[in-house]
């Protein structure tokens, strides 16, 4: 089984670590949320920064800082760029 | 087209000279934290309240300018993402969209809309930009903070960005008024110009999905905007790599309202006592000039006794607010939330009611307001239920004086003093009794699963110090203008009931207060406060600072100004102090009765302004009126119950002395 960042690899947005670029490919989240992340940038198909994991996620989307709680992060499957 | 030719078509075009004065509406939309309420204050040279959090305005605000023989309204709309409603707030801005685009008559149609977008935050902002284009509406786009586009590693060419959005394009930056005229002079021929035909775009196929949108963005993007590497997102980085941090994030957030309660004693209160001195000083004066009458006693008793007594309070309400100022507008307030989210989640929270929560620090009111932002309606009433727990500045006088009067001033170490610890004590015990609370009615009454947080960070700025200044100021207005009229008001009144009806010649300032109106009412309530260590006296001053509860500080000044020996020049925490009972035996004010007295204060809700708001916020009529009859008797037995174990604990360890 691959490594998490290595090679493209879905995984939940959560298991991702800081620094890591990514695809956004799910979002399986309540409706209202997930509709809610796509105007803020996380549609199916964007791309993503994990700048920060400590606290829940912090993630750089379309040039703006998004904070997110690791509920929500565990709901979004993301495709890791190769390394 | 050219770009000169499309300069000339969107820019320059000058309505008419021979157009007859003419009135237009223009809606300010954007994103939260985009900028607008400060463009709003820039166009129409209001004061609405700006700060740097998403979620500052959660009401429709209108404004006027006149440009030219036209008279425009501006409407200043809750930021939203996308025209898609979530929270109360955004579904108050969808409205007006609604109906603007159906063309429908009403207060909520505008002609013009003006989105403001954010030029750090271009490629997110243009989501909802394109959105609003799409209705055919017309609407020019505010390019605002573009002083920002080379910090953030962007550069847009304004040209290539109308051609293809199709619409006016105006940079400005809205705290420096830089471009206001230009927008302006767009807005006065916003519906003279074609529509934007992103509207026939869509009809040819695009689509309505978020993913497609943002693809097209991004062709926009592609097009008129060049990328190079950022300068700023390190620096934020490690700032949020200490604020943001699992620990040093919780501890940062304890040391910033530390730092904050110790600045309110070691800087304010001697600017404090000058001005008590100052109205001791205008007291002896009025002594000298107006002959011994009760028009004496009502200039030196009544007035400056009970107003002088509230306003000396001035230097640290307006510390106060310079503290919540400067977190509101570097960004910080964002971040207390994500920090806090996991801290709340376990009360059935999320970290957005954290900044209803801050807020209320300042005032229950707009932070009431403030909790439009939470989506999930259960929460939001939770959150709205505790938010008078939280020690607004109305109480702040009253802590101060308590505090002073009864508290040692013993100092840890020679630099944190028992006062300031006393201070923040008293914050603590209401932040805690406002999230316990909110547990309780999330497990009872108001129990619904809690919804995910997700929030924008806004960018670190330096706090504009005219900005700040203006908005202490403003709040400081709003706390004399209370003082000269309600809490004048109840000084008088306060001083009648106190003097009459006259007893004999012989009796003394005590004994007439006691046998007057005033004593009689006092006697009435002393039997629910005698349990608590209390006398008739501040009996009444509870019953009076039902209105508001810094009445409770001016009614002592007023009681004690009629009660206290003629002429005294001590302060008022020096005359509770010295107050004395049982035929001087003893005195009549313990510790434990002040502790117990504090905690009754930092869990009472005693602001008929925040039962009016809770009322209306609660979805008004019987409805509204439940919510906050609940909250007032939740609030008002905590108070009774805490203070009555506060006093006996006091008096079990020795402090009834």
């Amino acid at each position: 089984m691959p490594r998490i960042g290595e090679g493209r690899t879905r995984c939940p947005l959560a298991v991702c670590r800081v620094g890591d670029r990514a695809t956004v490919r799910g979002l399986h989240c309540p409706l209202a949320d997930a509709d809610r992340l796509r105007m803020l940038g996380v549609y199916e198909g964007a791309c993503i920064v994990v700048v920060d994991r400590r606290n829940g996620m912090l993630l750089d989307v379309c040039g703006s800082r998004l904070a997110l709680d690791t509920i929500v992060a565990g709901a979004i499957t993301v495709e890791l760029a190769a390394a | 087209m050219t770009a000169p030719a499309l300069r000339e078509r969107f820019v320059r075009q000058l309505p008419a000279e021979d157009a007859a004065p003419r009135r237009v509406r223009v809606a300010l939309i954007g994103n939260p934290n985009s900028g607008k309420s400060t463009l709003f204050n820039a166009l129409t040279g209001m004061r609405q309240k700006v700060a740097n959090f998403p979620g500052v305005t959660v009401e429709r605000v209108e404004g006027e300018y006149h440009d030219d023989g036209t008279t425009v309204t501006v409407l200043d709309l809750p930021g939203t993402y996308g025209l898609q409603a979530g929270a109360p707030d955004e579904a108050i801005t969808l409205d007006v969209v609604r109906e603007s685009a159906r063309g429908a008559a009403g207060a909520d149609v505008v002609d013009v809309f003006v989105v403001v977008v954010d030029a750090e935050r271009l490629e997110r902002n243009l989501y909802l930009a394109t959105e609003v284009l799409e209705l055919g509406m017309p609407t020019v786009v505010a390019l605002n903070r573009s002083d920002r586009l080379p910090a953030a590693g962007l550069e847009v060419d304004v040209v290539e960005l109308i051609h293809a959005l199709g619409a006016t394009v105006i940079p400005t930056v809205a705290t420096t008024q830089e471009g206001v005229g230009r927008l302006r002079r767009a807005i006065a021929v916003a519906d003279q110009l074609p529509r934007s035909e992103l509207r026939l775009r869509t009809a040819g196929g695009w689509g309505s999905g978020a993913a497609r949108r943002y693809e097209r963005v991004a062709a926009i993007m592609a097009r008129a905007v060049k990328r190079s590497p950022r300068s700023t997102g390190k620096a934020s980085d490690r700032a949020d790599a200490v604020l943001l941090h699992k620990v040093w994030g919780p501890l940062a957030f304890l040391l910033v309202m530390a730092v904050a309660f110790q600045a309110l004693f070691t800087i304010a209160t001697p600017i404090a006592n000058m001005l008590q001195l100052w109205l001791q000083a205008a007291g002896d004066l009025a002594r000298m000039v107006v002959p011994a009458s009760d028009a004496r006693s009502l200039l030196v008793d009544g007035v400056l006794g009970g107003v002088g007594s509230v306003v000396v309070f001035v230097p640290q309400i307006a510390l106060l607010f310079l503290f919540i100022g400067v977190l509101e507008d570097s960004g910080y307030f964002a971040r207390a939330a994500f920090v806090m989210d996991r801290f709340m989640r376990p009360l059935g929270l999320q970290g957005k009611s954290v900044i209803p929560l801050l807020s209320g620090y300042a005032c229950a009111v707009p932070a009431i307001l403030a909790t439009r932002t939470i989506p999930q309606t259960r929460e939001r009433i939770a959150t709205a239920m505790v938010v008078p727990l939280m020690s607004c500045s109305a109480r702040l006088p009253v802590y101060l004086l308590l505090i002073a009067a009864f508290v040692p001033t013993w100092s840890i170490g020679g630099v944190v003093s028992v006062q300031g610890l006393a201070l923040l004590g008293a914050y603590l015990l209401g932040t805690f009794a406002a999230l316990t609370s909110a547990a309780l009615f999330r497990r009872t009454i108001l129990r619904s699963a809690t919804r995910a947080l997700i929030i924008e960070m806004p960018s670190y700025a330096v706090p504009t110090l005219r900005v700040l200044l203006a908005a202490v100021w403003q709040r400081v207005a709003i706390f004399l203008r209370r003082a000269g009229t309600v809490i004048f008001a109840i000084s008088v009144l306060l001083w009648a009931l106190g003097h009459y009806p006259r007893a004999d010649g012989s009796a003394t300032a005590e004994q007439q207060l006691s046998q007057s109106a005033l004593g009689h009412v006092g006697h009435l309530v002393e039997p629910a406060v005698q349990p608590l260590g209390l006398d008739w006296k501040i009996g009444v001053a509870i019953v009076a600072s039902f209105a508001a509860r810094e009445v409770f500080v001016s009614t002592m000044g007023t009681m004690y100004g009629a009660g206290g020996p003629d002429g005294s020049r001590a302060l008022l925490a020096t005359r509770l102090r010295d107050a004395r009972a049982g035929n001087g035996m003893r005195r009549a004010y313990t510790l434990a009765a002040a502790l117990g007295l504090i905690v009754f204060y930092v869990f009472a809700l005693m602001c008929t302004s925040t039962v009016a708001v809770m009322v209306r916020e609660m979805g008004g009529g019987w409805r509204g009126a439940r919510w906050a009859g609940l909250q007032f008797a939740w609030m008002f037995t905590l108070a009774w119950l805490g203070a009555y174990a506060t006093y006996h604990a006091a008096l079990a360890i020795g402090l009834g002395a």
